[in-house]
């Protein structure tokens, strides 16, 4: 799992699916380790989003 | 490496990449979330601007409103005897959904719809190629049905508290049904939590809440502000959060959670809370905090097709769920940003709050337009 860091920015990363059927929530718990916990989870999704679109360029020539 | 991780792809398309005005979105079902990047990231020319998506990532369908449970907040106003869409005419809003690229579906309504019309629809979302969750009561639950609930990628179960708190938001007492439904549903699916509606009466008594789901080994709760909306708006007054309470939840959450770790999602209302507790904006927009997202994230049809921004603000609505997809549903809160009066239009949090809730406000001070007069920052500017 090559990863290179490229350009451009992660804007948010949003975890889990709202199961509510009335509104819309976001998970706090994150904020317990304060911005650092939340960096990290930006960094964590940026690079899993870059490495399956990575992975699709080159299984199947698509560049979506 | 491949199940652990599981892109899910663009319904309608196909794609991996939904295109958006800021950028793209990226979702995954495993582990479960957004990835919302800028332009670059992409690699892809720079377009138009903006932070709102190209279309909303969920739809929230309220399916019925025949109940007979007679909960004094009701947001949709249940009864026994209403004009309600039918099946085939839902499968044509899951379509239209569908080819919006919209990813995630939560259904939920009346306790007296079948279970069997909330299976099948779940089924044709999941054809479809979205996720459908489900939130409800929990009424007329059985091993049997739960089984067949599978199809649905998480459940919560409404508890309002534990004991005389869940009758103290309701109004009556489902809290022994309420836990039961739990405990099957736990039995029987991977992905059960709770939701809460926190209102004036159970707002200082959440412990037993957390302590109970975290003796049940129930890891998610989702906790909800209570909504001037259907027979909620006659009993706002008594069940509004003091603003003693406003001011406290969101910390006392964050320490209830660090104690019976519990994964917690606040609702959309509750952003003025969030923000007020200090954190920098960047961080809570990091997060995927986006305040009121109605219309933008988020869209909704209720029992009667009508099509709003979010649930609590269909009633009003002259669009049906034949104008998914236009842009109007959003304006009025894409307008609010631009127009925010103070102390919005000055708070640093402006674009992670977008006002908090807009359905507040009108039901409150009479005026759409008005700040969520909730929130502490500005309850502490007045």
């Amino acid at each position: 799992m090559k990863i290179t860091r490229g350009k451009g920015k992660v804007l948010a990363v949003k975890l889990g699916s709202n199961p509510n059927s009335s509104s819309l929530g976001v998970d706090v718990t994150l904020l317990l380790g304060g911005g650092a916990l939340v960096s990290l989870v930006s960094l964590v999704g940026g690079t899993l989003a870059r490495w399956v679109l990575r992975r699709k360029k080159t299984g199947d020539g698509q560049s979506d | 490496m491949g199940s652990l991780i599981e892109v899910q792809p663009v319904p309608g398309s196909g794609k991996i990449v939904r295109p958006e005005p800021f950028g793209g979105t990226i979702a995954f079902r495993k582990p479960e979330m957004l990835v919302l990047v800028d332009h670059e990231w992409l690699g892809s020319p720079r377009r138009e601007a903006g932070p709102d998506p190209a279309a909303p990532y969920e739809a929230h369908l309220t399916l019925s409103n025949r109940c007979d449970m007679g909960c004094q907040g009701c947001y949709i106003d249940s009864g026994l005897q209403r004009e309600e869409l039918d099946v085939e005419t839902w499968e044509q809003v899951l379509e239209k959904l569908a080819a919006l690229g919209v990813y995630h579906l939560a259904l939920g309504g009346g306790e007296l719809l079948s279970w069997d019309v909330l299976i099948s629809l779940a089924h044709k979302a999941r054809e479809l190629g979205m996720t459908p969750n489900l939130s409800t009561s929990g009424r007329n639950l059985t091993p049997g049905v739960a089984r067949r609930l599978e199809v649905f990628e998480r459940i919560h179960v409404s508890l309002d508290g534990v004991g005389a708190a869940y009758a103290g938001v309701r109004g009556h007492d489902g809290f022994v049904s309420g836990l039961m439904s739990l405990k099957i549903l736990k039995a029987y699916h991977r992905q059960v939590g709770v939701n809460c509606v926190v209102a004036r009466s159970n707002a200082d008594d959440l412990e037993p809440l957390f302590g109970l789901l975290h003796d049940l080994r129930v890891r998610d709760l989702e906790l909800l502000r209570f909504k001037p909306a259907g027979r909620g708006a006659a009993v706002f007054d008594r069940m509004d959060l003091t603003p003693r309470q406003a001011a406290e939840v969101f910390p006392r959450v964050l320490d209830l959670c660090r104690r019976y770790r519990l994964r917690v999602r606040m609702d959309c209302s509750f952003t003025p809370m969030v923000c007020a507790a200090g954190y920098p904006p960047e961080v809570l927009s990091e997060m995927g905090l986006a305040g009121c997202v109605a219309g933008s994230w988020l869209v909704s049809v209720d029992p009667q097709g009508r099509l709003g921004g979010c649930s609590f603000d269909t009633a009003s609505s002259s669009l049906t769920f034949k104008d998914l997809g236009s842009q109007e549903v959003m304006r009025p809160y894409r307008d609010w940003t631009r127009n925010a009066p103070e102390p919005c239009a000055s708070c640093r949090f402006l674009q992670v709050c977008r006002g908090g809730c807009h359905v507040v406000a009108r039901h409150v001070t009479g005026s759409f337009n008005a700040p969520d007069p909730g929130c502490p920052i500005v309850q502490g500017f007045r």
